[in-house]
């Protein structure tokens, strides 16, 4: 049957033009009580644009949820999988006369390529053949103009109920309760979540019965479902199923009872004959359903056949099975076998809407469907995707599944993306710089690269070091006291520095007297509006407005015109989190951002700062274009996670312009998303040093030496043309910078990389007379004593795993109650990086400092772990595993408390 | 329970208004007087900055921040206000410091009571970064002290009263998280459990120990035992000291029984280490030897500096003024208030600044360019105050 409108004609056939897929964490709460995950899993959104023979386009949606263990995917192996796939589908047409059966070709290609093993013995990566499959579907019912489930072959007309939610409630006062609120006419099952012990477990069920019986006039129609965390034994299920069967002919236990998982797969048709043997004894009549676990097509091939005539319950989750049509498919044959047959479909945790409602459609056609999982553990503000059209909306009149996705839910959160099409896109300008060691920097964070390089440089010049937290660390030659760096904080530059450059005002005033140029401006106290808005009338529109001692450029706001916008931003200052603070107000010099950067006398490094943006390519939308930027930031070691966000300050800068998230910015157009030039805030780094003209690096010296002791300094400055003379343009020092972060010379966008964490160690060997290397070593070969709370964490094999994936050999051991050692041999880079994350460790550690010393001692092959022989229990303290180094964003890190405790301007 | 106190009122011999100065603005003040009797050209910037051109080494600028000489580098006053770094520190070079732990203020309670229960009462908390001897409350018996104690540190910062920090501090630890006026989270409490001891406070200008204060058991003020110190004392100071071969200064805080008899004798721990010299425990000792202790840091920078004779006569020009025309009468007031001579007027009024010529004790004068700076004088703060000798 179809509920859709009829339509006057249907287009023969549609073709691809666009493939896209986004890999993004799932927004889950992780610290809801009854969850044990740690880290949230993956999904991949699949986006198939195609136009049709009468010229429509239509947008395909799909998702996959790749699970490790159930659904046969491993990140590497279905990413290239997806990535071939959708560059196969642009060009590809599907036959609209059979769509049914074209898509099913389609994935049965897919499948081969997919590949098989020994765990997977039908085909791997199925959750990601699912997605396409998903998409194809979607596609094809959109451009059919019918719903997704009237392509299926809709059985009903309205929804399936979705599966009860658990009764969580335990002592006898509680499920009383439960019970009493439950409706006496609600014929849906109680579902009860059992733990695999069975004494306690017939305890609980003897005890929801006993208050279910109480509070119902019967239990007589109504269903008991009882699902099994963790498997019984048979002989113990047995006994339960004896209890069960006892109760009912006592009276309490309901008609109908479904067991999910009680014992092991193989176990099932076993368990179910000797329930059906039980029940028949009853004379009040009892059904006993046993439901094994979901498993793949084989497990479930292999299922269905044992139990032939028996199974009377199935559970398929269409991710593990393969797809859609599969499960179709699968639910078929089962039902040929077991005509009265039940089947639950069910999605992992994590689904979006998409999947949500992909299987709410296959409920829909799916013969023998009784109910249907929903996923309440998403985060509700998630929304990855809304409705199509306003008016199509009801299930009958929907086009697919009527979705369409949004791009703002995924701006922050794509961890990956593929993106195939048949237009020409032509790239606009240069690449961005790729970074060898972006792969080790990833898992400490981009916070942590800051303290990091300054080490990492004190331990290739031969230095040994003892590091606190992610920031803090100290240098020895053995002879010398320890030297200490936090962030860019280094010794060579004095308080007075620190707290000259700290005061705007005092900045300025110290720079007039240098003849360095600065803005006309002056601070106010805070609340002081009429004095300030005073003073801009006097010096002249445009002005700026920031706090007087801000940081990394919040609360400033450039270019304001007016009285009247100067007025509100003033209040809206008021109220901020800086209150009611000193506020700065000075004339608006035109110009570009620079961050030059001073060691001494010498301009070391020199970028230009442009503002968070996209250019258009007139293929892909703003939305896309930001998603690709972010992909294309993720290559740099500093600024990979510090992505382009569609926040406030995005949608005021679209505000601005004619365009939305949607639209299509033509070929080579600029389109500026943040007010600001802040690299944190999204935007972009050029290094310029050999272009500089020399009057600006004088300028810049000079401002320098104009703040004593200030031995490093990043100077901000405004310059319409870095190239020409200082005299010749507008031109302006807005700031000084006593703890400018150093990654931003040191991993620019764009330009010539400068190492100045060398130079600075090398100036603090000089400075305190150091015995260190005269070079820089390559490669590093240390030991690593960690103390602190390192022990049943889950530590060594975390270490190990991130050890092992960057490519080092040596190993990780326990050497008392809190102490672990550990030896790490490898390319500088790598080793450095390790050091970071040894001090942060997995969630559950608590890392105090750890210590590190050049050893000469030739380190084994490969990383190993000699005291682990219980793996599993180190797992079990892991929670979900995850793979280091795909995907990984320093999220899974701890981090100890005092690391983030000043500002570090970008 | 010793409840947290604000910064000390420390009374001058001044008149008002410049008969207070807050403790954590003394050192800065000693200095400054100190500058001026030896007759260098001062300027005074936000935060304490105190700058005298031509008066450091090879005719450079010497400069100080809060009487910290600027050869202190920012990481190392910023590894000694970390107290869990400052902790490790010594302990690996063998110094004894308090036995602690650190908690988190928003989720780590129930452990830190875990702590000072095992540990045994009673016990002590402070913050985990903070400037040393701020905001820390000792005694702390039993659990429903210790629950009042750790609730104070939930509250960010600065938005506490009793908080106060340097000017080239932290600051964004220090902030609260959005709003709510609470701590951020990351922020952390230490808790360590109190031996028996009584204080005694050093400072060492140099290497050199240039006073030493005690406090008795019972006693509420503080005597002058520089004379009577152990050797062994002196020693764990230059041992503290050599530490931080940057800091011109280091004051620290140890819990001794008797600080005349030998350390290896008696149970002794480094409570508090700081690069400031916190000579406001001095001062109330004795003014005149915390006078004589300011000019021996200044000289330690300057070697040239002599002592002038009070009174001085100097020009002055305070800039950064938001109402300049406002600001004069209330401060030719002050300055009669405070026995100065003062002459001024009003100098460019778009940039705001206060020219003229000032004449009286040093101290006094001093007092009055640091309090118009850290904006107690006048109605708005000034951002550069000059002075310079006739």
């Amino acid at each position: 049957m179809r509920l859709s409108l009829p339509q006057l004609r249907r287009p023969q056939w549609l073709r691809v033009q666009h493939a896209e897929a986004i890999a993004y964490r799932v927004p889950m709460n992780l610290s809801a009580e009854h969850t044990r995950r740690t880290v949230a899993p993956l999904n991949y959104v699949i986006s198939l644009t195609a136009v049709t023979a009468d010229g429509r386009e239509v947008t395909g949606l799909g998702e996959a949820q790749p699970r490790v263990g159930q659904t046969g995917d491993r990140h590497d192996r279905s990413w290239a999988l997806l990535d071939g796939a959708l560059k196969d589908l642009v060009g590809w047409s599907l036959d609209l006369a059979d769509p049914l059966a074209s898509i099913r070709r389609r994935t049965e290609v897919l499948e081969s390529a997919a590949g098989a093993d020994e765990l997977d013995v039908a085909f791997r990566c199925r959750a990601t053949v699912m997605g396409i499959e998903t998409a194809l579907l979607d596609c094809a019912a959109k451009a059919s103009g019918v719903t997704l489930a009237d392509l299926l072959g809709r059985r009903r007309i309205s929804g399936v109920p979705p599966a009860p939610a658990a009764l969580r409630e335990a002592d006898p006062e509680a499920l009383e309760s439960y019970f009493g609120r439950r409706a006496k006419r609600q014929r849906g099952p109680v579902r009860v979540i059992c733990d695999g012990d069975a004494p306690s477990d017939l305890l609980k069920l003897e005890e929801v019965l006993y208050a279910w019986g109480r509070e119902s006039a019967r239990t007589g129609g109504q269903t008991l479902w009882v699902s099994f965390r963790r498997q019984l034994q048979a002989d113990e299920a047995r006994g339960v199923i004896d209890a069960l069967a006892k109760w009912r002919s006592e009276g309490l236990a309901p008609g109908r009872i479904i067991l999910q998982n009680p014992v092991v797969r193989e176990e099932t048709v076993a368990l179910q004959r000797y329930a059906d043997d039980a029940t028949a004894e009853v004379l009040t009549g009892l059904d006993i359903r046993i439901m094994a676990r979901q498993s793949g097509p084989h497990g479930t091939a292999e299922l269905l056949q044992q139990g032939a005539g028996v199974l009377r319950t199935l559970h398929l989750r269409p991710g593990q099975a393969g797809g859609l049509l599969r499960s179709l498919e699968q639910a078929e044959q089962f039902l040929a076998q077991n005509p009265a047959g039940h089947i639950l479909i069910s999605q992992f945790p994590g689904a979006s809407k998409i999947t949500r409602m992909a299987h709410r459609d296959l409920a829909v056609a799916m013969p023998g469907v009784q109910h249907l999982t929903g996923a309440a553990d998403v985060e509700r503000r998630f929304l990855l995707s809304s409705r199509e059209s306003r008016l199509r909306r009801s299930p009958a009149l929907r086009l697919g599944m009527g979705l369409r996705l949004r791009y703002e839910a995924l701006v922050a959160r794509a961890q990956a993306r593929i993106f195939h099409s048949s237009s020409e896109i032509a790239a606009s300008g240069p690449s961005a710089n790729e970074y060898s060691d972006v792969n080790y920097i990833a898992p400490i964070g981009s916070y942590a690269v800051r303290g990091h390089i300054l080490e990492r440089e004190a331990l290739a010049y031969g230095l040994n070091t003892v590091r606190y937290n992610k920031s803090a660390f100290a240098a020895t030659d053995g002879a010398h006291p320890l030297v200490h760096f936090r962030a860019s904080r280094w010794p060579l530059s004095g308080v007075v520095a620190s707290s000259v450059a700290r005061n705007k005002e005092a900045t300025r005033l110290l720079l007039q007297r240098h003849d360095c140029p600065v803005p006309q401006g002056r601070t106010f106290p805070g609340g002081a509006h009429e004095k300030a808005l005073t003073y801009a009338d006097r010096i002249g529109y445009p002005v700026v407005l920031k706090p007087a001692e801000g940081t990394m450029g919040t609360g400033v706001t450039p270019n304001i015109q007016t009285r009247s916008e100067l007025s509100a931003l003033l209040r809206q200052l008021d109220s901020g989190t800086h209150g009611s603070q000193p506020f700065i107000v000075e004339k608006h010099v035109r110009g570009n951002d620079y961050r030059i950067m001073v060691i001494g006398d010498e301009v070391f490094a020199a970028v230009e700062r442009i503002p968070a943006s996209v250019v258009g390519d007139g293929v892909q939308t703003i939305g896309q274009l930001m998603i690709q930027k972010n992909m294309e930031r993720q290559r740099n070691s500093h600024l990979g996670q510090l992505r382009v966000k569609f926040n406030a300050s995005a949608k005021y800068m679209l505000s601005k312009t004619p365009y939305s998230i949607t639209s299509v910015p033509p070929a080579g157009e600029r389109v500026t998303l943040a007010p600001t030039n802040n690299l944190t805030q999204g935007g972009d780094s050029v290094e310029i040093l050999e272009d500089l003209h020399p009057s600006i690096k004088e300028a810049s010296v000079r401002a320098t030496r104009a703040v004593p002791g200030m031995r490093y300094c990043g100077v901000d400055f405004l310059l319409e043309d870095h190239t020409k003379p200082l005299e010749e343009q507008d031109a302006a020092i807005v700031e000084l910078n006593a703890m400018a972060a150093l990654p931003v010379a040191e991993y620019p966008m764009y330009g010539t990389p400068r190492r100045i964490s060398e130079r600075f160690m090398r100036e603090t060997i000089q400075s305190y007379g150091l015995t260190a290397r005269h070079q820089r070593a390559e490669r590093l070969n240390l030991s690593l004593q960690v103390v602190g709370r390192v022990r049943d964490v889950g530590y060594r094999r975390w270490l190990a795993r991130h050890a092992t994936s960057f490519g080092l050999s040596g190993w990780v051991r326990a050497a008392g109650e809190n102490e672990i050692h550990v030896q790490a041999s490898g390319p500088t880079e790598a080793v450095s990086a390790l050091v970071v994350l040894a001090v942060l460790g997995p969630p559950k550690a608590i890392p105090e400092f750890v210590r590190t010393e050049h050893i000469t001692q030739a380190p084994p092959d490969g990383f190993l772990t000699p005291d682990l022989e219980d793996l599993e229990a180190e797992d079990e303290a892991l929670g979900d595993s995850t793979e280091p180094g795909m995907f990984d964003d320093g999220a899974d890190a701890g981090a100890s408390g005092t690391d983030v405790l000043e500002e570090d301007t970008a | 329970m010793k409840p947290p106190r604000p910064p000390a009122r420390i009374g001058t011999a001044l008149p008002a208004p410049a008969d207070v100065i807050s403790a954590d603005l003394l050192d800065g003040w000693l200095l400054h007087t100190a500058a001026l009797r030896s007759g260098a050209a001062c300027s005074l910037l936000p935060g304490q900055v105190l700058m005298l051109p031509g008066r450091g080494s090879g005719g450079a600028e010497a400069s100080f921040a809060h009487g910290v000489a600027n050869t202190a580098g920012v990481s190392t006053v910023t590894a000694l206000e970390d107290r869990r770094i400052r902790r490790e520190l010594l302990k690996s070079y063998e110094i004894p410091a308090p036995e602690s732990a650190a908690f988190s203020v928003r989720r780590g309670y129930e452990a830190a009571l875990a702590y000072a229960e095992s540990a045994g009462w009673p016990v002590r908390l402070k913050p985990v970064v903070g400037e040393a001897g701020i905001e820390v409350i000792s005694d702390v018996r039993g659990p429903e002290e210790f629950a009042a104690a750790f609730e104070y540190f939930q509250t960010a910062p600065t938005r506490r009263s009793n908080f106060t920090s340097s000017s080239y501090s932290f600051t964004q630890i220090f902030m609260p998280r959005g709003r709510t006026g609470l701590a951020k989270p990351g922020y952390e409490v230490m808790v360590e459990p109190q031996i028996p001891g009584t204080k005694l406070r050093m400072l060492t200008v140099d290497g050199e120990v240039v006073s030493a204060l005690h406090r008795g058991g019972g006693e509420t003020r503080y005597t002058d035992v520089l004379a009577e110190i152990d050797s062994s004392v002196v020693d764990l100071a230059r041992r503290v000291a050599g530490l931080f071969p940057d800091l011109l200064c280091v004051s620290l805080e140890v819990l001794v029984a008797n600080p005349a008899q030998p350390l290896d004798a008696q149970q002794h721990q480094v409570l508090e280490v700081s690069e400031r010299p916190w000579l406001h425990v001095q001062y109330q000792v004795s003014a005149q030897t915390a006078e004589r202790i300011a000019g021996r840091i200044l000289r330690a920078v300057d070697s040239t500096a002599g002592e002038a004779t009070h009174p001085i006569d100097v020009d002055f020009h305070w800039e950064g003024l938001a109402d300049a025309e406002h600001e004069l009468p209330v401060l030719q007031r002050a300055a009669a208030a405070a026995q100065v001579h003062c002459s001024a007027e009003i100098g460019d009024d778009l940039g705001g600044s206060l020219r003229g010529r000032l004449r009286g004790s040093a101290d006094a004068i001093a007092l009055l360019t640091e309090l118009a700076v850290a904006g107690r004088l006048l109605e708005d703060p000034v951002m550069w105050a000059e002075t310079t000798p006739r």
